[in-house]
């Protein structure tokens, strides 16, 4: 018999084990882990730091002093047998490329495959992922298809939206229908796959900045009622770091809102939330003071209601928690300002839009071909 | 009288007792039995199992003893020692090969054609070896008499049993007959990378007789060995130990070129039990989101991002619960 000492692949505790003896290394070297992303470690020398992401066995190393990357590749090859990938190229599937103007994000490869397995390598494309306007409702009496099939390409496309947010509103509103997919859900998904089709080699680019600037701006929009079957809406959030689009969510509501303005405050408590933890994140990450946080919004109603505590009819029945976004203007954490509506970017995660303001808002989020298929 | 037919008033039951060294077929159990191989293995009665309803039997080729009740016995018959060939000491029907002359072209064998005069034909058409002469197919319909009808070979004679519900003989495929119809391959590049490097072994024996799968295995062991995983001992009473097993891998480029081949030696977590094995088992991995804002951050300030892989990451982790394999 063998008593172990070290952990082996498929233990159930062995990505445990590993985590923190691989915490206990990165810590004895002068790293301290970040408390709100427990996966990202920094460590601040006199004139710089190095920030370090772990992936179970995969670590992405960033800093302004290359010298300090190189040192801390060579303190880690010490440590453990590592084999170094040289600058970043290739992480969880996603194709990432570094070069002067900045860094590009895309999954080319991976929906390549998408198409492969749907069956669709050949297929035309089109410009827009999702008909203008269209309303898929629940299977009622229409011909039902193979879920399982249904569910797998949802599972992948849902992967891709990773570093496409211009998919965010067409893979989520397709999603909704798992349980039961009909002929009309599957003709809905071929229309994705379509326009996946023709923008393979899009992606995400995150330009260069003069000076690191890390200043966050939000955009929160939601439509209304748009769900045919229930009546809740949808919201659209979207966060830049100066230009570059870092997190983007368009979500079900949880309630049946009563007026465009309590859906937009919903919509704009859910982005408080996540850009005081994006603000978080980045302080943490620099080392700096937290900033505070610009969200624009194109309901003026909401805009007020989130500003003053005022008590009205209309809005004396909205949840506590949804005053989350009003508490933490008080607080200064946030700061809301009004958008018109034709450069209120998280429309494109709230409704299918036409061809024109689509491609409009897809450039505005930094979506753009970064590798010619 | 015995004493057991004075205490219990009857006879003792002797109908489990078995000839010493007759041939006993055991039953395969467990893993790696399937659909078309054997279903029992020879072996040599040796003796009763005390304590157990299950005899014991040897299986001189495997050289091993087993326990079982899933015995069927031939008692006529003995292990034949000498050669150690079991069809020597098998008697039963000899495989004989005929051949008929059949003129449809249905191979279905359950399917039987129309009867019709072609039956007639195709009694007399049986003629024991003889071989085909040609491999074009008439309609149906057509007599036999016409040169060019296939012939259908047959597995078993037709005797009365292999006449269907119709009165129609069975027809067979042998073996010989599916294979004479594939081809061999030409292409001697692309066959040995067919056989030899696409495949993954399905055991270790079958790897082991493979240099690649050697030399991975070797690998990882050296990397086992280089963490100073484990030492060995004695298994306390009342612990159970967890299997282990190699998982072989063949790691391809996009063009299907072969790059590695990598075999793992892993745990088999699933007979871990909560609290005894194991407690906590969540591990932290970094949100997408934060990975992109790191990288939104490394592209305003014009940083370089670097990649490092750990290699055999879980052999690092020491374990806090005491484990045996």
């Amino acid at each position: 018999m063998l008593k172990l000492r070290k952990a082996l692949y498929g233990f159930k505790q062995a990505p445990r084990a590993w985590n923190s003896k691989l915490d206990s290394e990165l810590i004895a070297l002068g790293f301290v882990r970040s408390k709100l992303d427990h996966a990202v470690y920094r460590r601040s020398s006199k004139h710089s730091f190095l920030l370090v992401g772990v992936y179970v066995d995969d670590l992405i190393i960033s800093g302004p002093d290359v010298t300090d990357i190189k040192s801390f590749k060579s303190e880690m090859k010490k440590r453990f047998s590592m084999s170094d990938l040289g600058l970043l190229s290739y992480y969880l599937g996603i194709e990432v490329k570094q070069d002067d103007g900045g860094i590009t994000l895309c999954q080319s490869s991976y929906a390549a495959k998408i198409l492969e397995a749907a069956g669709m390598k050949n297929c035309n494309s089109c410009d827009i992922p999702m008909e203008c306007r269209l309303k898929l409702c629940k299977l009622k009496d229409g011909e039902a298809i193979d879920p399982t099939g249904y569910r797998s390409i949802i599972g992948s496309l849902r992967y891709i939206v990773n570093t496409r947010p211009d998919l965010a509103y067409s893979v989520g509103v397709v999603s909704r229908h798992m349980d039961a997919p009909g002929r009309d859900h599957w003709t809905a998904v071929k229309h994705i796959l379509r326009y996946l089709k023709g923008t393979m080699g899009y992606g995400c680019r995150y330009e260069r900045g003069a000076e690191l600037k890390p200043i966050l701006i939000g955009y929160s929009d939601s439509d209304f009622a748009g769900d045919v079957d229930d009546r809740k809406s949808t919201s659209g959030v979207g966060y830049f770091l100066g230009s570059s689009l870092v997190t983007w969510a368009s979500q079900k509501q949880r309630i049946v809102a009563l007026s465009s303005c309590e859906a937009e405050y919903v919509a704009g408590a859910a982005a408080a939330c996540q850009g005081i933890w994006l603000s978080r994140l980045i302080a943490d990450m620099l080392g700096t003071k937290e900033t505070k946080v610009k969200l624009y919004m194109d309901n003026m109603s909401a805009i007020a209601l989130s500003r003053n505590p005022v008590h009205h009819d209309r809005s004396k029945h909205i949840d506590t928690k949804y005053h989350f976004l009003r508490e933490c203007i008080e607080d200064g954490k946030e700061e809301v300002k009004h958008v018109g509506t034709g450069e209120q970017v998280a429309d494109i995660f709230t409704k299918a839009l036409g061809r024109v303001k689509f491609v409009e808002f897809r450039s505005a989020l930094g979506v753009v071909c970064v590798h010619q298929v | 009288m015995t004493p057991y037919e004075a205490w219990y008033g009857k006879k003792p039951g002797v109908k489990h007792l078995r000839t010493f060294g007759c041939i006993a077929y055991a039953k395969k159990t467990g893993p790696g039995v399937n659909k078309l191989s054997d279903r029992a293995v020879p072996g040599v009665f040796f003796r009763y199992e005390p304590g157990t309803k299950g005899y014991r039997i040897y299986d001189p080729v495997r050289d091993k003893l087993m326990v079982t009740r899933d015995v069927v016995f031939d008692e006529q018959r003995a292990w034949n020692w000498e050669g150690n060939d079991l069809s020597k000491t098998k008697g039963g029907a000899v495989v004989d090969t005929y051949s008929v002359q059949w003129d449809d072209t249905i191979v279905n064998p359950t399917t039987a054609p129309e009867p019709d005069e072609d039956d007639s034909d195709t009694a007399d058409g049986v003629e024991p070896g003889s071989p085909a002469d040609s491999d074009s197919i008439p309609s149906p319909g057509t007599p036999s008499t016409i040169p060019g009808t296939p012939l259908i070979q047959w597995a078993t004679p037709p005797t009365g049993r292999s006449m269907d519900s119709e009165g129609n003989p069975l027809r067979y495929r042998t073996v010989s007959d599916l294979l004479d119809s594939t081809e061999e391959l030409q292409d001697f590049e692309y066959s040995g990378l067919c056989l030899v490097a696409a495949e993954e072994p399905g055991s270790v024996q079958e790897a082991m007789s493979e240099q690649c799968w050697r030399q991975a295995m070797q690998a990882e062991m050296q990397a086992i060995e280089a963490n100073q995983t484990w030492e060995v001992s004695v298994l306390p009473p009342k612990h159970k130990a967890i299997g282990l097993k190699w998982v072989f891998k063949v790691k391809k480029d996009p063009e299907g070129k072969v790059i590695k081949y990598k075999a793992r030696l892993v745990a088999k977590g699933y007979a871990q039990r909560y609290g005894v094995d194991f407690d906590e088992v969540f591990a932290p991995v970094a949100r997408i989101e934060t990975v992109r804002v790191l990288l939104a951050l490394a592209a305003q300030g014009g940083w370089e991002v670097h990649h490092m892989d750990v290699k055999s990451a879980f052999f690092n982790g020491d374990l806090t619960e005491t484990v045996y394999v």
